[in-house]
């Protein structure tokens, strides 16, 4: 199974302990699962909807590229890769 | 032309590659518009000044608070309970005669957006909500306006430049959930002032004909980690279109 870098920012980061860890999956969508289940359900209720699908408003970038929501979960994954999840921040 | 005084004064910006006498000249020719006068505000107000940006629009409604001094570094103590719009315009002034700080003690809104942002030639989003951060990406977009933006959240900030027809920030954030993140959560001085100074960094960059890169940048200033995120125009987007080539990139 590939390993890719999952980095979180802001509410997930603080809820989840940590900012990046390395998990294991053959899509996005089983880096998903595999960060919602560091603690369920919370993870789970703050990324997804209820149709399983990312929230509107956490962008997922794959090795820069933004990826869009509604198609991410399918998207593959290479040893390597580096996802990030944000949602927008408000501050200044 | 530059003066003497000029040439001294601004001698190490000069010699900057792609910079040089002209690129000063043209610094003194563009006028920037910082909309939010606070942690973000207060360093890029402070860079832009310092560089001889011809004219800062400093916007902002509110007065300063004691809790606002850990991080919006060009206020005093004294300047407790005065507009903060008036007190940035005067350190501008203090700092850099050769600056006009024109000052407006308003929010930006619907009303009068339009009228401020058409007089300036790039735009700094130094706000700290949503909805104003909206209002300026609507209204850089009908203007055509380069909008550099920036947002911050404890440790960590976001910084970008919106270039007209390339794409703007609701593409990037089709849907924000007002709430999820409180201002009252915290914000790290230096981090605030970190992009703060880096978007003065490129509205100067703007002004000498610099390309801006195209990506959003992430940075975590509590692990010191940095990333970018490519821009995309998102098609159909309701507030610029998307465009032709509003492909979401990665998928």
């Amino acid at each position: 199974m590939p390993k890719a870098a999952v980095s979180v920012y802001t509410t997930l980061r603080a809820r989840l302990g940590f900012a990046r860890r390395e998990l294991e999956g053959s899509t996005v969508g089983d880096l998903i699962e595999a960060l919602c289940a560091v603690k369920e359900p919370e993870i789970r209720k703050i990324l997804l909807d209820d149709g399983g699908r990312v929230r509107g408003h956490f962008v997922l970038t794959l090795n820069s590229e933004m990826l869009d929501n509604a198609a991410a979960r399918g998207v593959g994954i290479k040893d390597g890769d580096i996802l990030h999840i944000f949602p927008p921040v408000s501050g200044g | 032309m530059l003066t003497e005084r000029e040439f001294l004064r601004y001698a190490r910006q000069i010699v900057l590659p792609g910079a040089g006498a002209e690129g000063q000249e043209k610094l003194k020719r563009t006028s920037v518009c910082v909309v939010g006068a606070g942690g973000l505000g207060a360093p890029c107000i402070a860079y832009l000044a310092g560089a001889g940006v011809g004219r800062l629009v400093i916007i902002e409604p509110g007065r300063l608070e004691p809790g606002n001094l850990h991080r919006q570094i060009i206020y005093r103590n004294e300047d407790s309970g005065f507009s903060k719009a008036r007190s940035a315009a005067a350190f501008a002034a203090r700092l850099n005669p050769e600056v006009k700080a024109d000052m407006r003690i308003e929010p930006l809104e619907e009303g009068n957006a339009e009228h401020i942002v058409s007089d300036c030639d790039i735009v700094a989003d130094c706000t700290d909500n949503f909805a104003a951060r909206a209002l300026i990406n609507r209204t850089c977009v009908r203007l055509r306006k380069p909008l550099v933006y920036a947002a911050i959240y404890r440790f960590e900030a976001q910084l970008a430049v919106f270039m007209p027809g390339r794409g703007c920030l609701a593409c990037q954030f089709p849907s924000v959930e007002e709430g999820t993140i409180r201002p009252d959560e915290g914000v790290a001085g230096p981090a605030a002032g970190a992009a703060g100074a880096m978007q003065a960094m490129e509205a100067l960059k703007l002004a000498w004909g610099m390309e801006p890169d195209g990506h959003m940048l992430l940075m975590d200033l509590r692990n010191n980690e940095f990333a970018k995120a490519r821009l995309r125009r998102l098609p159909g987007c309701p507030v610029c279109g998307g465009g032709a080539n509003g492909k979401i990139s990665g998928t």
